[in-house]
């Protein structure tokens, strides 16, 4: 096989500033600028044949073969193909789903299975085992690792070969997914390392780089968003930073045995189907490879780092291709467009024991509209009694536009259930209701913004709140419609994206009830609004804290 | 085909039997969610499986207690389909076997697997229902995702390259546009699916559109028809009317290619038409238009459809009953005849416009509001009504027992006004 580097077309180099943030900076020093990248390819050649459908190919450790899952016999088998005599051996058989095959360092397989013959409900009564678990292919050996009425699934090895990091629904309520990690030693220690629960909300296909320093996976943030990658250190992946736009989906990252870069499952608008993508974090620069024509999906490299296996559908089935690929090193980078770290504080809330005023973006002090019973107890705050709000009509500072903000508040709560019980609303032109922090039926605290369209797009605390207690919420959309929840500072599991109205001059802030509904009753300890992540909060990771460039 | 009036008034005159030979049922209409009875606990189990036969007519014996006789079962969610079909059957069409699905975690729900069930359901019920002398179609939303992930269809995850677009160019999975020939295309071989499966009545409910609008229609083949139209970019604002009634041309060229492909089919297949939040203004632009895309008026002028069905009005919290009787009047005299018109007697109340938020409104009860809900439609000279969806003990007993009453006596047979 010989590269094609000589021939233009085939090579076909998309240059695009890769990375993408939760916040954007308005002049991004990124935006104008562009990485490019020739990345050479061969032609795709292929490797697997006949009916059925071949997908989710894994590279063996010494390079001999290549397991992959086939429905040729029905439901999902794992087979594997002789890279050199090409002759395919069925590594899991019979009944039920075998899939998302991943080697460990020393050549054994795990994969996830399922085996559900039974009706959905005939299964609940039966009390079967109705998930799928992780199980290990040790020579003819099965052994399961793990059990119970779950998804475990999209496994991978850690290069060391001492964790096994998968997407799982274990303790999940919601149309959702985390991400877990198994010790393969004893005594197979098992723990959530990022736990994403609310609807439409999950994380796929974790694995961790050649050099275990950086952790990769795909995310979606709800139905409306698209699947991202993600990318965080290891030992802390609620800190993590998005690797795709998104107005680009993206799954299925592996990383390259040098770990400089990462090929991907990709469309962005104009592509003519499922294409496969390489990234190189670190220059920031992404390329699209030429597989020719039909889906192709979910790569894998072999172990020297100079061949992708891929499967594509242009025969009408889903089958292996192979291509051999010099992703080098991109000859130029793109800035990356870092996030806004610093915090600006738009308004926010003083107490005495005569009243409230506001303290806005500007300087100017405000003193706060009351309306009905509100008592307030000196600089600790004010208590609603169900009668009464505090409001600043026509705040300054207020118009987000599509930036990154914050609205944070301290309180108390007396009570919840009724309705929504609302506890501050910033009122705009294009929406009465721009962004909220309520309690719900449940006693769960909501934050929510708004879609372009106007339609609601929110987060919800993991548990509801503790009557009479006083706790810290943080509510935060980023630069991209992101909403994070961080309660007491500790990140919440709920997540949602889409939220991308832009925000022109507030019209009100209102604390407590304004207009219909069982009102909030309790106390308002402190509040403020601002641009960027909230005093206190962690801000994001930045691409040079995650790629310095001395590992490029 | 219709019965002229005049014959029928000539048939009534002559003798009350003839006349009730040949009067038209006030029709009462059904829209039918299994799913939603999956997870009806029952001692230690559940009441309805309704990946089997028996669960599926079960389901289908507790609908026919409101007095339904237009079952319209639903074929899908989102474009996850229900049954046995050849045009979603890839990939896997569940989670985790298509990693790009998030899981469904709610139990039972999350492990139904309806696209591969034995027999298939949606051949079984429909067989059914003629079996039984029911009128027999399928509820299809006008959605490819049921606002979950776990809903996208695998048609829809094959070709990206049909997807959804934003003006900004963001790509989404939530829908293929119409825009596109190939994805009409393929809507129109899943309308052969159903036709297999013995479909009479094709609702298609655009009220349900999983979160699409024409904000998502800034798809190349849109961009071009637009510029080309008018020599400049599309609105920035897709709510902006003009670019809702541009879209909606898309639209309605779709329905009007389905109302041929069904003429076509050698059967006699009514194409109805669902619409939410409707007014009485036919001068300002209203829900169907602005989030759905749908240009109803212009169906229903055109003769694209057989039956508009109105799944929720703008009544007037002040006036609720006397609000909803004027809007039923404008809506009956706007269509004229040119197709007939099923207003809602809803129990779902998302849009805070059905029989709950009625009854918050006049201190009345289920039974009362459903009661005055079903006479208002017949007396405006409604077709029929529709119950947005039927699912388990929704419609309580006594709502039924109203509902029955009603139907069994002066709302048997479809009013036949004055001026008829």
């Amino acid at each position: 096989m010989s590269h094609r580097a000589a021939r233009p077309s085939p090579v076909l180099t998309i240059i695009v500033p890769a990375l993408a943030f939760a916040v954007m900076a308005t002049d991004s020093p990124g935006a104008g600028e562009r990485g490019e990248w020739v990345c050479p390819c061969g032609q795709p050649t292929l490797i697997t044949s006949g009916h059925g459908n071949d997908t989710e190919p894994a590279w063996s450790p010494d390079g001999t073969r290549i397991a992959f899952q086939t429905d040729r016999n029905g439901d999902l088998d794992l087979a594997a193909v002789d890279v050199k005599a090409g002759t395919i051996s069925i590594l899991v058989g019979g009944r039920g789903h075998a899939c998302y095959p991943a080697w460990t360092p020393s050549g054994d397989l795990i994969y996830s299975f399922g085996d559900h013959h039974q009706t959905a409900v005939a299964a609940a009564v039966a009390k079967s085992d109705g998930g799928y678990n992780l199980r290990m292919l040790e020579g003819e050996q099965v052994r399961a690792l793990t059990r119970g009425y779950w998804r475990d699934y999209t496994p991978s090895v850690t290069p060391d070969g001492s964790w096994v990091y998968y997407a799982s629904t274990r303790s999940n309520i919601e149309n959702s997914a985390s991400l877990w990690r198994l010790s393969l030693r004893e005594p197979n220690e098992q723990e959530c390392v990022l736990h994403l629960d609310s609807p439409s909300t999950g994380a796929t296909q974790p694995s961790v780089s050649p050099d275990g320093r950086v952790m990769i996976w795909c995310q979606m943030d709800g139905f409306r968003g698209n699947w991202r990658l993600r990318a965080a250190r290891p030992e802390d992946p609620g800190n993590s930073l998005a690797l795709t736009g998104e107005k680009m989906s993206a799954y299925a990252p592996r990383w390259a045995p040098d770990g400089r870069t990462i090929a991907f499952t990709g469309f962005r608008s104009g592509d003519p189907a499922w294409q496969i993508y390489l990234l190189s974090p670190v220059a920031n620069v992404t390329t699209r490879l030429d597989t020719g024509p039909g889906n192709s999906r979910n790569p894998a490299w072999s172990p020297d780092g100079k061949n992708l296996v891929f499967e594509n559908k242009r025969s009408g089935f889903y089958k292996l291709f192979r291509v051999e690929v010099n992703p080098g090193r991109p000859t130029a980078t793109a800035t990356p467009a870092e996030p806004i770290l610093k915090t600006e504080c738009a308004a926010r809330v003083e107490f005495s024991e005569t009243g409230a005023r506001w303290v806005c973006a500007n300087g100017t002090i405000v003193p706060a509209t009351i309306q009905g019973a509100v008592t307030f107890t000196g600089a600790g705050g004010a208590t609603l009694t169900g009668k009464g709000h505090i409001a600043l009509e026509s705040p300054p500072g207020l118009d987000y536009g599509t930036e990154c903000f914050y609205v944070r508040m301290k309180l108390v709560a007396d009570a919840f259930g009724g309705g929504p019980r609302i506890a501050v609303v910033g009122q705009y032109p294009q929406h009465a209701l721009g962004w909220q922090i309520f309690l719900n039926e449940a006693g769960r605290v909501c934050f929510n913004s708004r879609d372009p369209k106007g339609s609601y797009i929110g987060i919800m605390s993991d548990l509801p709140v503790q009557l009479g207690k006083p706790f810290d919420v943080a509510g935060v959309r980023d630069g991209e419609g992101g909403l994070r929840m961080y309660i007491d500072g500790v990140l919440q599991s709920s997540r949602a994206a889409g939220a991308t109205m832009s925000y022109a001059g507030a019209t009100a802030i209102a604390l407590g009830r304004r207009g219909g509904g069982p009102p909030l009753t309790g106390s308002i300890l402190a509040f403020e609004t601002g641009r960027g992540y909230p005093p206190g909060i962690r801000p994001p990771l930045t691409m040079r804290e995650l790629f310095p460039e001395e590992h490029r | 085909m219709r019965v002229p009036q005049a014959l029928i008034l000539f048939l009534s005159a002559a003798s009350p039997l003839a006349a009730e030979a040949t009067r038209e049922p006030f029709e009462v209409a059904a829209l039918v969610d299994s799913f939603d009875f999956a997870r009806i606990a029952e001692g230690e189990g559940y009441r309805f499986d309704t990946e089997t036969s028996a669960g599926n007519i079960a389901v289908l014996d507790h609908v026919l207690q409101t007095g339904a006789r237009t079952i319209l079962w639903r074929n899908c969610s989102g474009a996850t389909v229900r049954y046995q079909s050849k045009e979603e059957s890839l990939c896997r069409v569940e989670a985790p076997l298509d990693k790009r699905r998030l899981p469904d975690n709610r139990p039972v729900h999350g492990w139904l697997r309806y696209y591969e069930v034995n027999p298939d359901i949606l051949r079984l019920i429909l067989g059914v229902c003629h079996d039984r002398g029911l009128r027999a179609g399928v509820h299809w939303p006008f959605e490819e995702t049921h606002w979950a992930s776990w809903t996208f269809g695998s048609w829809n995850l094959e070709n990206p390259q049909y997807w959804a677009q934003t003006r900004d160019g963001r790509a989404w999975a939530g829908r293929c546009s119409l825009a596109y020939p190939e994805v009409v295309s393929h809507k129109l071989r899943l309308v052969d699916e159903l036709l297999a499966r013995g479909m009479d009545h094709l609702f298609i409910d655009t009220w349900r559109n999983g979160g699409w609008g024409p904000a998502f229609e800034y798809v190349q083949p849109e961009l071009d028809r637009w510029r080309a139209r008018h020599g400049d970019e599309p609105p920035a604002e897709a709510a902006d009317p003009l670019w809702c009634s541009f879209v909606a041309e898309t639209t309605h060229a779709y329905f009007n290619k389905l109302r041929k492909h069904l003429d076509s089919s050698g059967r006699a297949v009514r194409l109805m038409v669902g619409i939410s939040d409707a007014g009485s203004d036919p001068s300002k632009p209203d829900a169907a238009l602005l989030k759905s895309g749908t240009d109803w008026r212009r169906l229903v002028t055109e003769k694209s459809v057989d039956a508009l069905v109105v799944m929720s009005v703008n009544w007037k919290e002040a006036e609720p009953l006397e609000s909803t009787r004027k809007i039923y009047r404008d809506i009956i005299a706007f269509c004229a005849g040119r197709c007939q018109v099923l207003f809602p007697v809803q129990m779902y109340d998302f849009g805070k416009r059905g029989i709950p938020s009625y009854c918050r409104a006049t201190g009345l009860s289920p039974a009362e509001i459903a009661g005055q809900l079903l006479k208002i439609a017949w007396e405006e000279g409604a077709d029929g009504i529709c119950m947005e969806c039927v699912d388990y003990n929704n419609y309580g007993p006594p709502v039924r027992a109203r509902m029955r009453s009603l139907l069994s006596n002066e709302c048997r047979f479809k009013r036949v006004t004055a001026t008829q």
